[in-house]
């Protein structure tokens, strides 16, 4: 949009020639996916991409994209507990995780609301 | 959530659905700037004066009704919202002065109250949460996404819904229901706002019968950030650095287009239309925007303004004394919407809306800081009202919802949403011109052939996808058919092949669902 390089997800056209290699947990399983990036951008970017240019199937939670401000996008990245809104992507191999400590409900996806929001 | 507690106190037992997480989506919680609100405690005012600037915004076109109770009650629901503990910044060394009221464009007098430190939004969001979290007789139920409403001989009775991660049908009997789900800045690529803002109450009021207005005008906030990449920040945030300091928006020439002289004065759809004039020129920023700069600001300054904000920059690689970043129109907020009444009643019984998902209050260009004003007022009237109907009616009994049956069709949904949010960018966007709408109408109709399939068993986002691309292809079709109507510029909808207002279009378009599809009506 307005000539902007941006384009959707803020994922520039693909010329940095940054590769992240995301090795996705889903149910018992892991899946592999190779995103184009430009520096900065972050995992959530990287999954919704998936989402448009791969497997519309993947599951994950999030709610306000880039401001951290709702806190629906905590997954495990690398065995660490993160927002996926505010952490980069990195150039080669990330491993992602649903939380370990609440229900699965599907990929990257966990119940989080109160026992009594259900 | 106003809504909610405003029937719980009016004696109603509430069920609070969310297609998300309660309270943590919509707009409320991104909302970075201020709140409009004639409370006369930096200088003396009176809610007519901020009516006058509401109105004055509107172009021609508000529905005076509504921005009068907007205006009205504004006061008593802000006050309401500083005993509830939400934290407006106040004056004095230690915070115990006088609420802080400052100056934002389109204002007569320093009128906006804000938290600290952009923390407006989610300290409304958070407050409100607590406060429906206390009162027994809202029960909250997150997860739920509500597919159509429920109709019994042209009556609301409530809503069918798909409890999302399980894919079940759940039926919800209610006396009286309000659509509180927001705007629809997510049929546009670049937008501020939350994943669920893509119009679902529009659609769902007009699938049901009601009728929406003014759909046409769709607010770009100007300075929305371009570039450099930020993360954990909202791109609106350039408006409190502005309020607080000024600022310059340059060209490409590092010349000041607006001429504001450092000020921060000019009106939303004045400065959209500016920038991307300036883009169109040749004179935009690399990236397709406008420069804003700081750089006359020292670190001290900067810093005491925005104390931790200054770090969370740093940690973007942003330092403000010594760089300009790019800005560029960002969809923001939607003045069209479900037509209402003053007590919030649309034109089928019992169904209410409620904040920005009610259409009118704001006319052809939403003043700044009227938002969350809009959301506290008409979330509490709709409660009030819903809560009277509910008290007469008799429960109805509706039966287990309807689960569409089509085969899944062959496409990408997610994929087929960004393309229409590329399109409306495009067409039916900031600058629109009758060749461009027509050619998003054509693609949109083909966005719509297809039957909503069957819902998987368990999460299935891709047909939550298949969900909420059927319902921003109906909204983006009322948009764009209101906005080839309207052949002339007004506020936020800019005709190039129609570039000056006219009196004759100095009225309110409303749009209807028949059995042939949508109907605009004058």
């Amino acid at each position: 949009m307005h000539g902007s390089a941006t384009s959707y997800c803020g994922l520039a056209p693909m010329e940095s020639g940054l590769l992240a290699k995301l090795n996705i947990r889903r149910g018992s399983t892991y899946e592999r996916f190779e995103v184009p990036f430009e520096a900065g951008q972050t995992v959530l970017d990287g999954l919704r991409w998936i989402r448009v240019h791969r497997d519309p199937g993947l599951a994950i939670r999030f709610s306000c994209i880039n401001a951290n401000a709702c806190k629906e996008c905590m997954i495990q990245v690398d065995g660490k507990t993160v927002y996926a809104c505010t952490t980069r992507l990195a150039d080669g191999d990330m491993t992602l995780e649903p939380l370990p400590n609440k229900a699965l409900i599907k990929d990257l996806v966990t119940e989080i609301a109160p026992p009594d929001e259900r | 959530m106003n809504a909610a507690l405003a029937a719980a106190q009016a004696g109603a037992r509430v069920l609070l659905v969310d297609r998300s997480l309660i309270g943590r989506g919509g707009a409320t919680v991104m909302a970075q700037m201020t709140v409009a609100v004639a409370l006369g405690e930096e200088e003396p005012d009176h809610w007519e004066n901020h009516l006058a600037d509401t109105l004055k915004a509107g172009r021609g076109l508000c529905d005076a009704t509504l921005s009068q109770l907007l205006c009205e009650e504004g006061p008593e629901c802000i006050r309401e919202m500083d005993e509830r503990g939400v934290g407006w910044a106040r004056a004095g060394k230690n915070g115990d002065g006088h609420i802080r009221q400052v100056h934002a464009p389109g204002h007569d007098r320093r009128r906006c109250v804000y938290v600290d430190f952009l923390n407006t939004g989610p300290a409304v969001s958070k407050t409100l949460r607590a406060a429906v979290q206390r009162v027994p007789e809202i029960r909250r139920t997150g997860d739920l996404l509500v597919t159509e409403l429920a109709l019994q001989d042209g009556v609301c009775v409530g809503a069918h819904a798909v409890h999302t991660a399980t894919g079940e049908a759940v039926a919800i009997a209610a006396k009286a229901t309000i659509v509180a789900t927001g705007g629809l800045t997510r049929l546009y690529a670049r937008n501020s706002a939350s994943i669920n803002m893509g119009g679902d109450g529009y659609a769902l009021a007009l699938r049901a019968g009601a009728e929406l207005v003014d759909m046409e005008f769709v607010q770009f906030f100007p300075i929305g950030h371009l570039a450099p990449r930020l993360v954990g920040m909202d791109p609106i945030m350039w408006d409190p650095f502005r309020y607080k300091l000024g600022g310059r928006l340059l060209n490409a020439e590092r010349r000041e287009f607006l001429l504001e002289d450092g000020r921060y004065t000019a009106a939303r759809d004045q400065a959209t239309y500016a920038i991307l004039k300036e883009v169109a020129a040749g004179r935009g920023s690399p990236h397709g925007g406008a420069w804003l700069s700081f750089e006359h600001c020292s670190e001290a300054e900067l810093r005491a303004a925005f104390g931790p904000v200054i770090d969370r920059l740093a940690k973007n690689g942003i330092d403000l004394t010594r760089q300009a970043v790019e800005v560029a129109p960002i969809a923001h907020y939607h003045m069209g919407g479900i037509r209402a009444d003053v007590d919030m009643r649309t034109n089928v019984p019992h169904l209410f809306a409620a904040g920005e998902a009610v259409g009118g209050a704001n006319g052809a260009n939403r003043l700044s800081g009227n938002a969350i004003t809009e959301a506290l007022v008409f979330g509490r009237r709709a409660g009030r009202r819903a809560a009277a109907v509910a008290a007469t009616a008799a429960m109805p009994a509706i039966t287990g919802g309807a689960l569409p049956t089509a085969t899944r069709p062959s496409m990408n949904p997610a994929a087929e949403i960004v393309r229409l949010q590329a399109l409306m960018s495009e067409h039916a966007g900031p600058l629109r011109t009758r060749s461009g709408l027509q050619c998003a109408l054509a693609e949109i109709s083909q966005l719509q052939s297809f039957e909503m399939p069957v819902p998987g068993e368990g999460l299935d986002p891709e047909w939550l996808d298949f969900h909420d691309l059927r319902n921003m292809a109906l909204v983006g079709e009322c948009v764009t058919r209101a906005a080839l109507e309207r052949a002339e510029s007004r506020g936020a909808h800019q005709r190039e092949d129609f570039p000056e207002a006219s009196d004759a279009w100095q009225r309110h378009q409303l749009l209807r669902l028949g059995a042939d599809g949508v109907r605009l009506a004058r």
